[in-house]
């Protein structure tokens, strides 16, 4: 499976036409909830059978991303990675997609450490009902995204309750963010979004 | 959530530098961390005197209150560039060093249960 993230910064009199346009070309698509940050104004999420499946759709989906006028988008394109099913065909729930980029001069040492322990946010904080971390295999925008981390909340309350507020977060897990902390490996520019896609996209 | 969480810095001094390193400490980096919501608890010199030859531990812990606290200090430490500037001018002094962020164990069951 080959997945594709497109985080669209749009006018928003483009907005409405540009989430119908990658709706129709098999994406779930929708509008960006507030409380992002550099996530867009519209997000979009695809899953294809194989690359070439992939090669095959990606023109149409510039093309309407071009169409929309968008003055940025960020997106990576990744495949199955590590991931967990634990609320399948999860319609009403909130996604959150966080694309990173791994970029600090010791992240290629500290790399299978550091997704270890994110791998285990799940059993910590079970308001993360599904969810993908992965590799990029393609990536651009901003930065040459190098990991995808996406979760399915139950609601909008899973991701700003228990994700932001659990220990494992801000205590373990930050500190690869985190440019005071030895074990920084992150880019501090992120593209944090979240969205109501009204359909299952993890599981 | 008001629990108080600490935030200590654990730093190995290079040999003879702890004295240089505390006071860089203390003039380039407190400010800048008391005006984001921290709060000084205590600075801890390991052993209690001034080693010349070998290095010693500084452990200083500052205090915010509840997650919302630490994620207040983070956010704005993180695209604050005199920080990590701080870091880099002083890790010639720094033989090595961590950053810890716990609780009182009476809080560990309220913060972790979210």
């Amino acid at each position: 499976m080959f997945n594709l993230i497109c985080l669209v910064s749009a006018d928003e009199a483009a907005r409405t036409d540009l989430t119908a346009a990658l709706k129709a070309l098999n994406g779930a698509a929708a509008p960006v909830m507030e409380g992002n940050f550099n996530g867009g104004d519209v997000a979009a999420r695809f899953a294809f059978a194989d690359e070439s499946a992939y090669r095959a759709a990606r023109p149409a989906i510039d093309a309407a991303i071009a169409a929309a006028g968008a003055v940025q988008c960020n997106w990576a394109l990744f495949g199955n990675g590590q991931s967990a099913v634990g609320a399948p065909g999860l319609a009403d729930g909130v996604w959150r997609g966080l694309l990173l980029c791994a970029d600090r001069p010791q992240a290629t040492a500290r790399l299978a450490e550091f997704e270890a322990e994110m791998v285990l946010m799940p059993k910590y904080i079970p308001a993360i009902r599904n969810w993908r971390l992965a590799s990029a295999i393609e990536s651009g925008g901003d930065l040459p995204w190098t990991h995808v981390w996406e979760q399915e909340y139950a609601d909008i309350g899973g991701l700003m309750g228990p994700y932001m507020l659990h220990p494992y977060h801000w205590a373990v897990i930050d500190r690869w963010f985190d440019p005071e902390c030895p074990d920084w490996i992150v880019n501090t520019r992120l593209c944090h979004s979240f969205a109501a896609f009204g359909a299952p996209v993890l599981g | 959530m008001d629990q108080t969480i600490f935030i200590i810095d654990d730093i190995v001094a290079a040999p003879g530098r702890a004295r240089d390193l505390l006071e860089l400490y203390r003039t380039r980096y407190a400010p800048a961390a008391l005006a984001r919501g921290m709060v000084l608890d205590r600075e801890i010199v390991a052993p209690p005197m001034w080693l010349d030859e070998l290095s010693n531990r500084l452990l200083i812990t500052w205090t915010v209150t509840g997650p919302g606290g630490w994620w207040g200090q983070a956010v704005q430490s993180r695209y604050d560039p005199a920080v990590e500037a701080f870091w880099a001018e002083a890790a010639p002094l720094i033989a090595s060093r961590a950053r810890y962020f716990g609780s009182a164990e009476a809080d560990v069951e309220a913060l972790s249960h979210v």
